[in-house]
């Protein structure tokens, strides 16, 4: 059983980097996302604009990385005690 | 003979190059000294910025920019002004960096509220019609730190009419572009962070709105 809820740990772990990964890999959570938008304005130009979108893309050292090795150690707990429990 | 009458005529018109710019006029807007006032009736003023350290790219903002200048069409060197960026106001898209930010050490919005930059003159490098490319001169202050600078600006004006008539006035609009050295202004922040997560060097950029009173 512990053995089965390690593997649940290590997955989980790999799925938070996965998501960390495919947020961008930023190091810190966005809780805006800058979006680059064009207009134009009354001059007559095409102007670059940011406008900030609430949204939410995890970030390294505030995100994933505790949560991924909250889950790692946790594994590794859960296989240390399977393996005493076995012995 | 020829020689010499053609340097003449070089002489003068290179005298007469670099004096002209000084003295032109930007189409459609009056002589005389005029003050305008950056407004967000116009179009949300923000300034932008960009930080780019080899771990990571911050992008931020900073719409709470105000501020007003005094120019005289047809002599734009004379311009005077001062705009101002209040810190808390600058934005990155994460609430705790944005208070690390301001916090004590970075910009330390609380002993120093306010980045400002105080335009004294410029030199005008060339007008265009509607258009002036000016190099703003001028002492730029941030972190309680004033450092005399010269800010390339793109002003272009729009004499009111009645495609202007929701915001009273001529309209005024101002483009930017330079960077900021964090080290020349006295901003080190936490150990080992300016030049890996934070750019050493800060890019700059801005469009920004006005009106004539």
């Amino acid at each position: 059983m512990q053995k089965k809820l390690a593997i649940v740990a290590f997955v989980l772990a790999a799925g938070v980097m996965g998501w960390w990964a495919a947020s961008g890999m930023h190091v810190a959570t966005r809780f805006e996302i800058p979006v680059e938008t064009e207009i134009e304005d009354e001059f007559g130009d095409k102007v670059k604009k940011t406008v900030w979108k609430e949204g939410f893309e995890l970030g390294l050292l505030d995100g994933a990385a505790p949560a991924a090795c909250g889950l790692v150690a946790a594994g590794v707990v859960l296989l240390f005690l399977g393996r005493k429990k076995a012995a | 003979m020829f020689n010499r009458t053609f340097r003449n005529l070089v002489a003068a018109a290179a005298v007469l190059g670099l004096a002209v710019p000084a003295f032109a006029q930007i189409r459609d807007a009056k002589a005389g000294a005029t003050t305008v006032e950056l407004s967000d009736k116009i179009r949300a003023n923000q300034l932008e910025w960009l930080s780019d350290a080899p771990m990571e790219k911050i992008k931020g903002s900073a719409p709470g920019v105000t501020g007003s200048f005094t120019i005289d069409p047809a002599n734009l060197a004379a311009v005077t002004g001062k705009i101002t960026v209040p810190v808390k106001t600058m934005k990155t898209g994460n609430p705790l960096r944005d208070r690390h930010l301001a916090g004590k050490d970075w910009l330390d919005a609380d002993a120093h509220p306010n980045i400002t930059f105080e335009i004294k003159k410029a030199a005008v490098q060339k007008v265009d019609g509607g258009k002036a490319d000016l190099l703003a001169e001028g002492t730029f202050t941030m972190h309680g730190v004033a450092k005399e600078m010269k800010i390339p600006v793109t002003l272009q004006w729009k004499k009111a009419s009645a495609d202007t008539a929701r915001v009273p006035g001529d309209w005024v609009k101002i483009s930017t572009k330079f960077d900021v050295k964090l080290s020349d202004f006295k901003v080190a922040g936490k150990s080992g962070v300016v030049g890996k997560k934070v750019g050493e060097t800060i890019a700059i950029n801005g469009t920004l709105y006005g009106h004539t009173k």
